[in-house]
């Protein structure tokens, strides 16, 4: 059980340095001077003890100043690279590029196929030493598989769906 | 801009490059939305929302009928709006979609975090439309009867519904526990279109929709040809089927169910790699008849970026341009009664196809 | 502050942090980078790269490089200052909770903090003067007031909202804090069920949240500076 140092809101994230008292178990011990006993109501409750624990801070790490985000969508395949358009988040007119097998991580290329969404973010990175680089980053989505729940859910939601159309033509016939 | 006359029919039709809706106007206030798409010159409305607000029609009492001719994302850009914008329209979707298996597909990708606007689109309509607004569109099914002409829908047939019904089983057993999510991509062949017919005593005009040709008799444009008993007799105005492609093209239809000189519309497409109309499609048309029309020629722009951004991108050698758009729509009026011909008005960068199109265009 | 290539100021901040908080019931110990890579939610390398920071049966903190997690019994948080980061860990969120679906969740905030650094002090006592006019107030009780800092919180249908401005330095305060969180009780109906509707509630929510913080950074830094 954690308890935590911090006023409400809760939902807020905790930082660096936020000290969390923690609830651990001490060792029990069984003896009682003089005998060795079995009977469970008289062995003593086990001690707790509690301790703070104070959240790390990170080393520092390149800033990024993005100049651009899409959100592209794979859309031809070739032996080279894909062809991809993008949705601009701030409600520009859609796009189209094409991209290099070369310029993905190496992991990411598995879900390189028609369909497929990435994150595509421009601009400057700043390393921690103050030196200022351009980026292009490309993440692919990694989305939560099809599950057999999901799958059996969507089937019974569509079967309602058609019932209720089903009551309501006949409803109009 | 002007609202047509009582008597006056009109057909517009919008085609951006990505996306295709018309609006028509069937007389004495009465109009109807065919398909749903963003223009590339405003993009806080769907184009057919845009388009009536400009005529100052009342939207929620004056449309009278929502069709939504197939699901592709192209045909559905801010349907959903439209359909609660024009609340009081029964909505009709293709038969072909009234399944089980579609409607999987439809409830699990509305629920992913994916980019899906033309599933969600749909959700929306479904969503929207209970108590009896929504209904299904098959083949010689008439959809309204108002202001003295009938509208049908000419197709899915009922071979059609079967092979959609086929594709979206296939589909949906690429689902399996453990498959990642990929956007659905928009199968083929277009199987769910829906194909109308709009006609009164004095004329009759087709709207072809996304239709294809198959080689399979009682599908496709063929079961129309071959069973269909609203299919017109002689259209004198042609929606020309899925942005002019050979693949939409049935010479039957052309040679003896449409008008000589038909006055005959299309909406161009790009996307990917795939160009519609073709240079040998369009020389096609034209031999057809003198009376043909697009929504413009979707033109690649280069983006424009930020200058970080642009910098980082040409040093990559990357070339980011603008998703090719077609700036325009064509609009067609006649006389509902009596011998009229259509008047075509071109609107931005629409216009006739010789001119979009010259002969020396290579294609 | 920088400058554009055509000479417009704009005013970006110096820092930047988003974290996505879940409140609930978790075990912090099965929370391990080698299990999201085999589960196929992050890369097998970020995994390798990760580095625990505490390792503890009631805390885990993990440091991925991007992005920052940090476990509790009570409390679920990823962090990520670096602006690339801020759509995968959403992604991150949901790939995890769909395993851990049966985890009872109870709360969720949707935090952004950015501080913004001014070329002179007059900025800060301009917000600040805006914000809870010192001078009038307590001038005549204390003898150099000053805002140290100022929360607004807001209901909302699900939740509340709720802004925290500070300034980071003592006199003369040239950077200042604007600490956003979105706040999100469970759907009543699902309190004490697993994570469904509760991860739907916040995941459907999250770019609204992002407009919502955006739209009250760019306020606050126009009021200090007069300008966008």
């Amino acid at each position: 059980m954690t308890t935590l140092i911090q006023e409400e809101p809760v939902s807020q994230p905790l930082t660096a340095g936020t000290s969390l008292r923690v609830q651990e178990d001490a060792p029990r011990d069984l003896h009682l001077e003089g005998e060795a006993t079995t009977d469970m109501a008289r062995v003593p409750p086990r001690k707790t003890f509690s301790r703070l624990i104070t959240l790390p801070s990170s080393s520092k790490k390149p800033r990024y100043l993005q100049e651009k985000e899409w959100l592209g969508m794979v859309t031809a395949v070739d032996e080279v690279g894909f062809t991809a358009r993008l949705k601009d988040y701030q409600g520009g007119p859609d796009l189209e590029t094409s991209f290099l097998f070369e310029e993905i991580p190496q992991e990411d290329l598995d879900l390189v196929q028609p369909g497929s969404e990435f994150y595509w973010s421009l601009g400057y990175r700043i390393e921690p030493n103050g030196q200022r680089l351009r980026y292009s980053l490309v993440h692919f989505r990694r989305l939560p598989k099809w599950t057999a729940q999901k799958l059996t859910e969507a089937r019974q939601r569509a079967r309602d769906t058609l019932r209720a159309l089903d009551s309501e033509l006949d409803g109009t016939t | 801009m002007e609202q047509p006359s009582h008597d006056e029919v009109e057909i517009t039709l919008f085609g951006p490059g990505y996306g295709e809706s018309v609006v028509v106007h069937l007389g004495d206030g009465c109009w109807i939305i065919v398909d749903s798409c963003y223009g590339a010159w405003c993009r806080s409305d769907p184009a057919p929302i845009w388009y009536l607000k400009q005529l100052g029609v009342n939207i929620d009492a004056q449309v009278r009928l929502i069709v939504c001719s197939h699901w592709h994302d192209d045909h559905v850009g801010g349907l959903s709006d439209v359909v609660r914008q024009a609340s009081q329209a029964p909505v009709y979707i293709s038969q072909a979609l009234r399944n089980e298996e579609f409607l999987t597909l439809l409830e699990l990708y509305d629920r992913s975090p994916m980019d899906e606007p033309g599933i969600r689109q749909i959700s929306g309509v479904f969503r929207q439309c209970r108590g009896g607004r929504l209904r299904f569109a098959s083949q010689d099914r008439v959809l309204i009867a108002a202001a003295g002409h009938q509208v049908s829908a000419l197709s899915p047939s009922d071979l059609s519904v079967q092979d959609a019904l086929a594709v979206f089983a296939n589909q949906a057993r690429s689902l399996v526990p453990g498959s990642p999510p990929l956007r659905i991509s928009s199968l083929r062949p277009n199987h769910t279109s829906v194909v109308l017919s709009i006609a009164n005593p004095h004329f009759q005009a087709l709207l072809g929709a996304d239709l294809e040709v198959t080689a399979h008799s009682h599908r496709g444009w063929q079961a129309i040809i071959d069973s269909s008993t609203t299919l017109p007799e002689r259209a004198s105005f042609f929606k020309i089927p899925h942005h002019g492609s050979e693949n939409g093209h049935h010479p039957e239809i052309w040679g003896s169910r449409l008008e000589p000189q038909v006055t005959a519309v299309l909406s161009p497409f790009k996307g990917g790699n795939v160009v519609l109309p073709l240079g040998r499609d369009v020389d096609r048309i034209r031999s057809l008849t003198d009376q043909a029309f697009a929504t413009g020629v979707p033109r690649a722009k280069k983006a424009v970026l930020p200058a970080p951004v642009e910098k980082t991108v040409r040093e990559m050698g990357k070339e980011v341009v603008e998703l090719p758009q077609a700036r325009g729509f064509v609009r067609a009026r006649r006389r509902a009664a009596g011998l009229s011909s259509w008047r075509v008005d071109c609107f931005h960068e629409a216009g006739p196809l010789e001119r979009l199109y010259p002969t020396d265009r290579a294609g | 502050m920088r400058k554009e290539g055509h000479g417009r100021m704009m005013i970006k901040p110096v820092r930047e942090e988003r974290a996505l908080v879940l409140l609930g019931n978790f075990n912090p110990i099965i929370f391990h980078p080698a299990w999201f890579a085999s589960e196929g939610l992050i890369r097998k390398s970020e995994a390798e790269q990760a580095k625990s920071e505490l390792i503890h049966p009631d805390v885990a903190q993990i440091d991925f490089g991007g992005y920052k997690l940090l476990v509790t019994r009570e409390r679920f948080q990823l962090t990520t200052e670096q602006s690339p980061y801020f759509r995968v860990i959403a992604d991150l969120t949901q790939g995890i909770f769909q395993l851990l679906q049966h985890t009872p969740l109870h709360a969720a905030g949707y935090n952004a903090t950015e501080d913004y650094r001014m070329d002179n002090e007059g900025h800060w006592q301009a917000l600040a003067h805006l914000m809870a006019p010192t001078q009038q107030v307590w001038a005549d009780l204390f003898d150099e007031p000053e805002l140290r800092m100022l929360r607004i919180q807001s209901a909302t249908p699900l939740g509340h909202t709720q802004v925290q401005v500070s300034p980071l330095e003592p006199k003369p305060p040239l950077t200042f804090r604007i600490a956003f969180t979105d706040h999100f009780d469970a759907p009543t109906d699902s309190v004490g069920r697993g994570a469904k509707e509760m991860l739907s509630v916040f995941m459907d929510n999250r770019e609204r949240s992002e407009e919502k913080c955006q739209q009250v950074f760019s306020k606050l830094v126009k009021l200090a500076t007069g300008k966008p």
